[in-house]
């Protein structure tokens, strides 16, 4: 049985065990203190973030006007066909009844689905840019469509009044590797980015800032109301006041409606482009809604390659519109005197080759050979002037340069020099025959309409360089602010006076005169000057080119008139561009 | 025999604090549960919250029973008791082996029979009485030989279920046991050493300070040079031995290990439960978000929220303010039974109550431990609030236990 043994248990052994205890619990007390009072913030954002789920709501992207205000980009509600994918799970049947309404195959839908799909809790877009008729249909019977819904973003419209998609570009869904590229921007799968043109030069202006709508979901991740929880509101992009004209360019794209060229109109004094046109242009609307495949092959196939932006991008020889370089260079080196004259006979020969003129034009000076545009004088002149001198005022003149404007993927021609030869053809490989055809702007001479239109500028100002442009003033919708953008101007080195005199007169006399090569650009009282240029080419019928600007005080305009093939530029490009100036001039006046 | 010689109803002699604050705790564990197992957009369910009613009665009556149960009766038949025990402990090992399943439990239809639970009860009673009546003198170090052995059996089957939790139990209810009983620091050392070795031998610069610690200690205490020289070495082979242990555990056991380190290292795994217990805890704040108001609770982002995890739940929703009250309600109950100890009529009454007050004292610690990222991950309940039947009838089985060493 049992027997009462004393007790022998060690007290201070007990009372270590005691105090042990009370340290372990102290411990646990500590580290709630620590979890619970030091770093309370940390955890309360982190079970806020986790209770709340966010989605994104995008910003209305900014409108872009021209010059007088009127809308050339703005949005317009798109309506898409959304299915929450753990609902639908459940309702089958809400399939074929969406496809009955669309009559779109049902694959197509699921397929769709799968594509778009993001967790099964978060709407997937399965139709996009639905029409009123079947917006109205499906919400007349969303009821019966259990988890299915209509939802709608903003959509880029483009005014139907120009094409100018080169211009404006256009806006498309972030395609893979930009993603990857602009990932530490914010953009995320499914963000809409802008390609080309305005919208690409300008997105981060356009872009605004997406605002986020919490909603309460459990831990898998399903929201548990339709109200949101918190809501950030999204901030609107930047509208953009363009310089150019919706009606001259409009006018300008009709004009080259059966070319392929380019025309472009700037004010000299400060290189706002009133008119820039590429032809062919495209609907950039019809990517914003999304090609077809027949869509897109159409346009990529296209021989007249609309994807494919002249001004900026189209490296031409530039003909004789090159000839002023030569004739500054010469005039200032001394190598010529304005009453100095070479004779034409049609005919230059230079170590048994035979280089050409366009007519036999007999004795002429420097006026003379301007306005008709006599090669054979070029021909003497830069023999004695030498490729040196020729090629430093050429970059002078910004030849060869990027001249800055506010679109993506200008190309800078190319500016021979001695350099450039010697790495092109090798040393000693090439001889001054070269020089001839580059004299006259062929050969390896390449330029962009857009440099022309500032090289007609600095001809026009006397040697400012201006940056042409086509963005004029920011308007932050936020704020309601308006701020003007500002452009370098510089200035080439000193020439002199008597030299731009010179020039100017033959340059006058190509358009005013009656024996004139660009008779047909002028327009009375608007005080013309210019030169065509008509550009010999390996590809086929020569390149016809014009530049020109008006002399006078209120009405500072240079225009360039480019078509490729176009023959003469007496023919083609002086013309249109006559029409142009005349067409700016009569509607300021209005 | 009569059943007079097994039990005596001496309610009349019971603890009444400890008695009315542990119900108190259970009550506190009904009102988590019930908020434990409320989710947003679900109908109430009241399923667990009677479960745990059912499950109270059951512990009361394990109450009971080990209140009231003669301490003679247990001396006697201690040997007994504990050969059933390690048979029951045994037997899911040989149905494990006929069919498909973990062997930690017994089916019996209706409900299951977890062995190791109840061991706890027996490994107790039986380390009691074999420190109570030993012969030998707690200042010979031949004096653990015998409790070591009577740990080690049901410890090793235990381990080897594997269940570490389980395991650590029973070591701590040991060494509590066998400190209490006044057997010799350095004897402690000695044996403890090794187990310190382990665990200093992952790194190379703790091994290194722990070695020195251990070579100092066996001089100052020992004047047995071959002794001394030998320990010192058996100590050094454990630790350069460690790192193939370690290879041969289980992954899941070492990640467990790893992850209670740093709970980063597998945000998704197990270590997903560590953060998110700990996002409760910390978002609680100092006066919690109040009843039903928990986020991570009610939006289902905590593991296991009204078992393992029930400590989290009452964080969120009452706070550091709550919390340190029902700390201190637990600290109070542990403090307060030691001490029975101390005043206990013999030294097996005192074994016992040091024995039980230490097996709740290991899986409160281990149980809110791990909730505050602590300790790892064991999957070892709270006493008296955490859900669960089995359990609550270890834990009024153990208060009875000690209320019972405390009684006449």
């Amino acid at each position: 049985m049992y027997n009462e043994v004393k007790n022998r248990m060690k007290r201070h052994r007990v009372i270590a065990l005691l105090a042990l205890a009370l340290l372990m619990f102290l411990i646990l007390i500590v580290r709630f203190y620590s979890l619970q009072i030091v770093n309370y913030s940390l955890y309360r954002s982190e079970a806020v973030g986790n209770m709340l789920n966010r989605m994104d709501i995008a910003a209305p992207r900014g409108i872009v006007y021209d010059r007088n205000g009127k809308k050339l980009i703005y949005n317009v509600p798109c309506y898409n066909i959304v299915v929450y994918p753990d609902i639908i799970k459940q309702h089958p049947e809400t399939w074929q009844k969406i496809s009955d309404i669309t009559s779109v195959p049902i694959e197509t839908l699921q397929k769709e689905m799968k594509r778009n799909q993001y967790g099964s809790y978060r709407p997937a877009v399965i139709l996009r840019n639905i029409d009123q008729r079947t917006n109205a249909v499906i919400n007349e019977c969303i009821q019966n469509l259990p988890g299915a819904d209509v939802s709608f973003d903003p959509i880029r419209e483009y005014t139907d009044e120009i094409l100018s998609g080169n211009l404006l570009g256009y806006t498309a869904e972030i395609r893979g590797r930009d993603l990857y590229r602009y990932r530490d921007e914010g953009y995320k799968l499914g963000d809409i980015i802008g390609y080309d043109g305005i919208e690409k030069q300008y997105e981060s202006e356009l872009r605004g800032t997406k605002g986020y709508r919490y909603k309460q979901v459990n831990a898998s991740g399903k929201p548990l109301s339709d109200k949101a929880y918190e809501q950030i509101n999204p901030i609107p992009g930047n509208a953009l006041y363009l310089t150019v004209d919706q009606e001259l360019q409009a006018y300008a794209e009709s004009l080259l409606v059966d070319y392929n060229g380019a025309a472009i109109m700037m004010n000299y004094e400060n290189g706002e482009i009133i008119t820039s046109v590429t032809a062919p242009s495209y609907d950039p609307e019809l990517f914003a809604r999304g090609l077809t495949q027949t869509q897109w092959d159409s346009i990529v196939q296209d021989k007249r390659i609309p994807l494919f932006n002249r001004t900026i991008r189209g490296q031409y020889p530039p003909g004789s519109i090159y000839k002023m370089i030569a004739a500054i260079a010469g005039l200032e080196k001394k190598v010529i005197d304005p009453n100095v004259e070479f004779e034409c006979t049609g005919v230059f020969d230079m170590g048994g080759r035979e280089f050409k003129c366009s007519h036999v034009h007999g004795m002429e000076n420097l006026d003379d050979a301007l306005a008709h545009s006599c090669n054979i004088y070029f021909y003497n002149m830069i023999l004695e002037l030498g490729i040196d001198d020729w090629s430093a005022y050429a970059k002078e003149m910004t030849m060869g340069q990027l001249t800055g404007v506010d679109l993506p993927g200008e190309l800078n021609g190319i500016c021979p020099d001695r350099a450039f030869l010697d790495s092109r053809y090798g040393r000693r490989k090439w001889w001054q025959g070269m020089w001839l055809n580059m004299v006259i702007g062929q050969g390896d001479v390449l330029m962009t309409p857009m440099q022309a239109v500032r090289y007609t500028a600095i001809l026009a100002t006397r040697g400012k360089i201006v940056q042409p442009h086509f963005l004029g003033r920011i308007y932050n919708v936020q704020e309601a602010e308006s701020q003007k953008v500002e452009y370098p101007v510089t200035h080439t080195r000193h020439i002199s006076s008597s030299t731009w005199e010179e020039i100017e007169t033959g340059m006058y006399h190509a358009v005013q005169s009656s024996w004139g090569t660009g008779i047909t650009a002028n327009v009375p009282g608007l005080n013309m000057y210019g030169k065509t240029g008509t550009a010999q080419n390996p590809h086929g019928e020569p390149h016809a080119w014009f530049i020109g600007y008006t002399k006078l005080k209120d009405f500072p305009c240079a225009v360039v008139v480019f078509v490729e093939h176009g023959l003469a530029g007496s023919d083609i490009a002086a013309p249109i561009a006559g029409k142009l100036l005349k067409a700016y001039y009569y509607m300021r006046k209005e | 025999m009569r059943f007079r010689d097994f039990f005596k109803f001496k309610f009349n002699q019971i603890d009444a604090a400890s008695f009315l604050l542990v119900l108190l705790l259970t009550g506190v564990g009904l009102v988590a549960i019930y908020s434990a197992t409320s989710f947003v957009g679900t109908e109430a369910n009241m399923q667990y919250f009677w479960k745990q009613m059912l499950g109270i009665f059951g512990g009361l009556s394990m109450f009971v029973m080990l209140y009231s149960v003669r301490k003679s009766f247990l001396l006697s038949y201690a040997e007994v008791i504990f050969m059933v025990g390690i048979g029951l402990i045994i037997i899911p090992y040989i149905l494990s082996m006929v069919s498909a399943g973990t062997n930690r439990w017994i089916n019996l239809g209706a409900f299951q029979i977890q062995p190791s639970e109840y061991m706890k009860f027996i490994l107790i009673t039986m380390l009691a009485k074999v420190f109570s009546e030993s012969r030998r003198s707690p200042l010979e170090p031949g004096y653990v030989l015998y409790p070591l052995g009577i740990l080690a059996i049901p410890a090793a089957l235990v381990f080897a279920q594997p269940d570490l939790g389980t395991t650590l139990i029973y070591i701590a209810v040991f060494v509590a046991m066998l400190f209490a009983s006044g057997y010799k620091m350095y004897y402690i050392f000695m044996i403890a050493a090794p187990l310190i070795t382990v665990l200093a031998a992952f790194n190379s610069w703790v091994f290194l300070v722990w070695g020195i610690i251990v070579a100092v200690v066996i001089f100052l205490n020992n004047k047995n040079i071959i002794f001394s020289v030998g320990m010192f070495l058996f100590n050094i082979l454990i630790g350069v031995l460690t790192p193939y242990f370690w290879n041969a555990i289980k992954p899941y056991q070492q990640q467990r290990i790893l992850t209670m380190l740093n709970p980063q290292l597998d945000p998704m795994g197990a270590g997903y439960q560590v953060i998110q217990s700990q996002i409760a805890i910390g978002s609680g704040g100092f006066h919690g978000k109040g009843f039903l108001q928990g986020t991570q609770a009610h939006l289902n982002f905590l593991p296991e929220q009204h078992t393992d995890f029930i400590f989290s739940v009452i964080s969120e929703e009452f706070g550091f303010i709550g919390i340190t009250l029902i700390l201190c309600v637990y600290c109070f109950l542990v403090l307060r039974w030691y001490r029975m100890a101390i005043n206990a009529k013999s030294t097996f009454s005192a074994m016992l109550i040091i024995g039980g007050t230490t097996a709740l004292l290991a899986h409160i610690f281990i149980n809110v431990g791990m909730t505050v990222g602590i300790l790892p991950v064991t999957g070892k309940p709270l006493p008296f609030i955490s859900y669960g039947g089995s359990f609550l009838m270890t834990s009024f089985g153990l208060v009875g236990l000690v209320l019972n060493g405390n009684a006449e």
